[in-house]
């Protein structure tokens, strides 16, 4: 009797141990089966997503180009030589929905009828044209260049302007610098009198006797050219007296 | 008594040759060594692994030739020479050996000889390989008086095959083999066993995959088989006497065939 329940108990032990590997496979089996299931719905919402995304970023519209201003003016006044397209986008539905040509009309494309494949692109229009510089340009980006400094170089020259020079460096007065300028010119010391004149117009480019001074130095060491249209380029801003006779002594010269 | 104890009684492992079930298998060996007998040969080796038919085929033998040829047959080997040639020396003389006396082998050689032409007697010797090498000597040299054929069945084993050819591989003439059967065969022994004692509901629920349950654990070996299915009854015996709900008249328990096994150490 109990050697027969403990034969039973051993049976049941071997049975277990015999359904072992049954239960890794279905085990795995399971896990495989739910991966695939995993998968399936992941791809599924990847895909409703997507195509939520779609639709709300590819709603179709009507293409209308909006043209520059600049290029309307271009077209009224050469509309006999602008090729117009009418009814664009009827032809290109017209193509899309053709059975005869496309006879492999997959269901990619017919999904894709209802859902544009491309949205608008508002066109952007710049037409850049090279521009030939002027002399009088190349003299003001020369200016320009200058203007971009935006520190002054304080130079002691002299002793008997150490003064003047050293309450500039305090003061940066512009009075200082063109009185610096004036007197570097009649001593003829023309480069430091540009030099100073700049660093006046640097400061107050209001003050009429800087562009003058600046001039007439650039004239004095042989920069004609630059000094008419140093000179120019300030009757351009003030019209000033003393700038057209300077301009025109300069030129009789 | 129950069915499963009758089914259970029937498996019991005996030689007895009314229990004796005719395959094809055996019945091909069955013929082999009968046209042997009948020839003049000095030998005869029936080998084969334990449990394969061959002590039940001997006896078979001996039940169909006894009254027809002067055949005998030695189911227990002796271990003793002097016991030996006491059982030898009746069979051959018709006489017991006188008490307190032993068999000059000489004189039995020479009686043998004296024998030659007169008289064929076969001597059937079953578990030959318990027999020494010294005891194996012998019977070869009776065997050279052509008065006594010896038919000599052996387990099969390297060692055991080896003394075999040994010593009589210039004097056997007939060699047969006797191996497990195959699921078909095993299927109809154990179904013809059944059938023999009116088991019919019994046989009939045996199908192929118990028969294949069967086959694995026992690899088709009689004795392994009768064993087998004498312990598989056994287990039914007790359900059906305690625990009768758990048995199923129309379907045979694989679970019991398996317990069996488990208890039988085939399944550990």
């Amino acid at each position: 009797m109990n050697s027969m329940k403990e034969l039973e108990k051993k049976w049941f032990r071997y049975k277990l141990k015999q359904s072992i590997p049954w239960f890794i496979l279905i085990f795995y089996l399971i896990l495989i089966g739910l991966y695939i299931n995993y998968k399936i719905i992941v791809d599924k919402f990847i895909i409703n997503q997507y195509n939520q995304l779609s639709k709300e970023y590819f709603t179709q519209k009507d293409i209308s180009l909006e043209i520059h201003p600049k290029i309307s003016t271009i077209i009224d006044e050469n509309k006999s030589n602008i090729l117009i397209i009418k009814d664009f986008n009827k032809t290109i539905i017209d193509i899309n929905t053709s059975n005869d040509i496309f006879e492999i009309n997959d269901t990619l494309y017919e999904e894709n009828i209802s859902e544009p494949f491309f949205s608008e692109i508002s066109p952007v229009i710049d037409i850049q044209v090279p521009k030939v510089k002027t002399q009088d340009e190349i003299l003001e980006e020369e200016i320009e260049k200058r203007h971009e400094k935006h520190y002054i170089y304080i130079k002691k020259s002299s002793k008997e302007y150490k003064d003047v020079e050293k309450r500039f460096s305090l003061s940066q007065d512009p009075e200082d610098a063109l009185f610096l300028a004036r007197i570097y010119y009649e001593k003829k010391k023309y480069k430091k009198a540009e030099e100073w004149a700049f660093i006046a117009n640097e400061l107050n480019d209001d003050l009429e006797e800087s562009w003058l001074i600046y001039a007439k130095a650039k004239n004095a060491r042989g920069q004609k050219v630059k000094a008419i249209h140093i000179l120019k380029s300030y009757l351009k801003k003030t019209n000033s007296l003393r700038a057209r006779k300077l301009l025109e002594e300069f030129r009789r010269n | 008594m129950s069915r499963y104890n009758k089914a259970k009684n029937i498996f019991i492992d005996s030689i007895d040759i009314d229990e004796y079930i005719e395959l094809d298998s055996a019945e091909y060996s069955y013929n082999l060594i009968y046209d042997s007998v009948s020839r003049p040969l000095k030998m005869i080796l029936l080998f084969g692994r334990p449990g394969t038919g061959k002590s039940i085929l001997l006896n078979r033998i001996y039940q169909n030739l006894k009254y027809q040829k002067e055949i005998h047959y030695f189911d227990a080997p002796s271990l003793d020479q002097r016991e030996f040639f006491r059982k030898f020396f009746k069979v051959v003389t018709l006489k017991d050996l006188p008490k307190n006396t032993e068999v000059n082998f000489t004189t039995l050689i020479d009686y043998c000889k004296s024998i030659q032409g007169k008289r064929e007697v076969i001597i059937l010797l079953d578990e030959a390989q318990m027999y020494d090498s010294n005891m194996l000597e012998k019977i070869r040299v009776l065997s050279d008086t052509r008065a006594i054929k010896f038919v000599i069945s052996m387990h099969k084993t390297d060692n055991e095959e080896l003394i075999a050819k040994e010593h009589f591989k210039t004097r056997i003439w007939e060699t047969i083999e006797l191996v497990n059967v195959n699921k078909e065969e095993l299927k109809r022994y154990i179904h013809k066993k059944l059938l023999k004692h009116n088991l019919f509901d019994i046989a009939d629920t045996i199908k192929s995959k118990h028969i294949n349950l069967i086959y694995n654990l026992t690899k088709g070996n009689f004795r392994e088989c009768n064993k087998m299915m004498f312990k598989t009854f056994e287990i039914y015996e007790y359900y059906d006497l305690d625990k009768k709900y758990k048995i199923n008249d129309k379907k045979f328990s694989k679970k019991f065939i398996e317990m069996a096994a488990i208890r039988l150490g085939y399944i550990k």
